[in-house]
């Protein structure tokens, strides 16, 4: 790797890794430490195919192995929170004053994995169907389909969360 | 407000004020460096002579900005010492994660930067420690993993495996042959068509926890289909739900701990209070319950958690 391509990374770097972090927070729903693992865990990745795909669009490259780590990570997650929740909690989780936003946070937090990741890119980050369906690497009816079922997930959410 | 803007809003408001940090180019070098020497220790096959030469390669598990240093730096806490385990003979990555959950910084000391050339890798058997096993350290203190040199594998001049950096790492069992066997106790039945699926988690669940999910055929990456958790905590044992057997509990619970009718939002969990301080839990997924039916689930899971057993 020359100079020139390890300058480039560093530009791309402080560029795009805030972004990836917000979008690896949402799609995994761990905390923010958690998620700069996973993205510098990309990064990596980005940085070891670097002079071959620095011309070619590394964001989109990038994203991609984000979104899917992050979907990866989520599952794993589901096995141990599945038995973290069969113990008692210290702290009741959904309390009946939390707000609208928690509400469907909460819920978001609750599909599953792929699907919270087309909510994620179709509304976080304004992809388009069709890029959502190739960053997921599905059809675009797929990604239709799991928007439609998610939305209304969240919304269902949102008429519960208001207080009546 | 429709449903899209205000998940969009939910969403500002959960991450809109959280930055990279500004090292992370930095840290993902470093990161780099880290998994080229764990693929090498996990790449040799033979253990011959050793070589007088070593470069010490700090694994920390700490946050990479603290630098490759930190865990020799750590101020030292007024604890009593810690003995060191016997890891002689363990394969690295194992001894390096009993180590570090004894309270001690591992170091693995591997060849260094451009071995390859020379022929030699890292073994993967332990084959000495510094300070050896027995002696007392203080907490945190650098206790270094000697592995030998062995000769690169020369027969395969295919693609090494890609190396997964993009993983979590989440501390393992590592390898369990069946996966029956572990953390001191014996999984002595499972139904039909269920097995391990080669992963495991080590300390979710209070210190000295382990847990270990089973899979059907078929399944997704990442799911489970029965899953046992071993801990010395005692929030693990439900004393609530009907009891079936002296010491053990089973019911269904939903996802917030409260107590459920058996059905798809429910998982089925049985608990039990193990001879000495050990507590296991078996859970079967809401689908496997589902895919035996309630007659069968309940029959199984007491089938499960009755045939564990201690192991000596």
């Amino acid at each position: 790797m020359t100079d020139e391509d390890e300058a480039a990374f560093d530009e791309f770097v402080a560029a795009r890794s805030t972004a990836l972090l917000r979008t690896a927070i949402l799609v995994c729903g761990a905390s923010a430490h958690d998620a700069e693992d996973l993205v510098q865990g990309a990064l990596e990745k980005v940085y070891r195919h670097w002079s071959r795909i620095r011309a070619d669009n590394p964001e989109a490259y990038a994203r991609k192995v984000v979104v899917n780590s992050a979907i990866t990570r989520s599952r794993r997650r589901r096995v141990i929170q599945e038995i973290t929740f069969a113990a008692p909690p210290d702290t009741p989780v959904d309390g009946p004053d939390l707000g609208l936003r928690e509400a469907m946070l909460a819920e978001l937090r609750k599909l599953p994995a792929r699907m919270r990741a087309v909510l994620v890119l179709r509304y976080w980050e304004d992809q388009s169907e069709a890029e959502t369906a190739s960053l997921l690497g599905c059809s675009v009816g797929t990604v239709k389909s799991q928007a439609a079922r998610g939305l209304a997930r969240i919304r269902e959410a949102m008429v519960e969360g208001v207080p009546a | 407000m429709n449903v899209e803007e205000a998940l969009k809003e939910a969403m500002r408001a959960q991450v809109g004020e959280v930055y990279a940090p500004p090292s992370m180019g930095g840290a993902v070098r470093r990161r780099r460096r880290r998994s080229l020497v764990r693929f090498r220790t996990a790449g040799a096959v033979l253990v011959t002579a050793a070589v007088a030469i070593t470069v010490p390669v700090v694994l920390t598990n700490t946050t990479p900005s603290a630098g490759p240093a930190s865990g020799a730096s750590a101020p030292a806490i007024a604890v009593p010492g810690i003995v060191v385990p016997d890891v002689v003979g363990m394969n690295a990555k194992q001894a390096y994660l009993l180590l570090e959950q004894a309270g001690l910084t591992p170091m693995l000391m591997t060849p260094g930067e451009g071995s390859e050339q020379a022929g030699v890798v890292a073994g993967e058997k332990v084959i000495q420690t510094s300070p050896a096993a027995g002696e007392v350290a203080d907490p945190k203190a650098l206790v270094q993993i000697k592995v030998p040199w062995v000769p690169a594998p020369t027969v395969s001049p295919t693609a090494p495996p890609e190396d997964e950096g993009g993983k979590p790492e989440i501390e393992t069992l590592g390898d369990l042959g069946d996966g029956l066997t572990w953390m001191g106790i014996h999984v002595g039945y499972l139904p039909e068509g269920v097995k391990w699926g080669g992963d495991s988690y080590v300390g979710g669940f209070g210190p000295k926890s382990a847990t270990v999910p089973y899979v059907t055929a078929g399944l997704e990456e990442g799911m489970y289909s029965i899953q046992v958790i071993v801990g010395v905590d005692q929030n693990l044992l439900r004393r609530d739900g009907e009891q079936i057997a002296p010491g053990t509990w089973v019911s269904s619970y939903g996802e917030g701990g409260e107590k459920l009718d058996f059905g798809a939002g429910s998982t089925l969990t049985a608990s039990r209070d193990l001879p000495g301080d050990q507590v296991v839990q078996v859970l079967f997924s809401p689908d496997y319950s589902a895919s035996l039916g309630e007659k069968t689930a309940l029959a199984e899971i007491a089938k499960v958690i009755e045939h564990i057993r201690v192991e000596k």
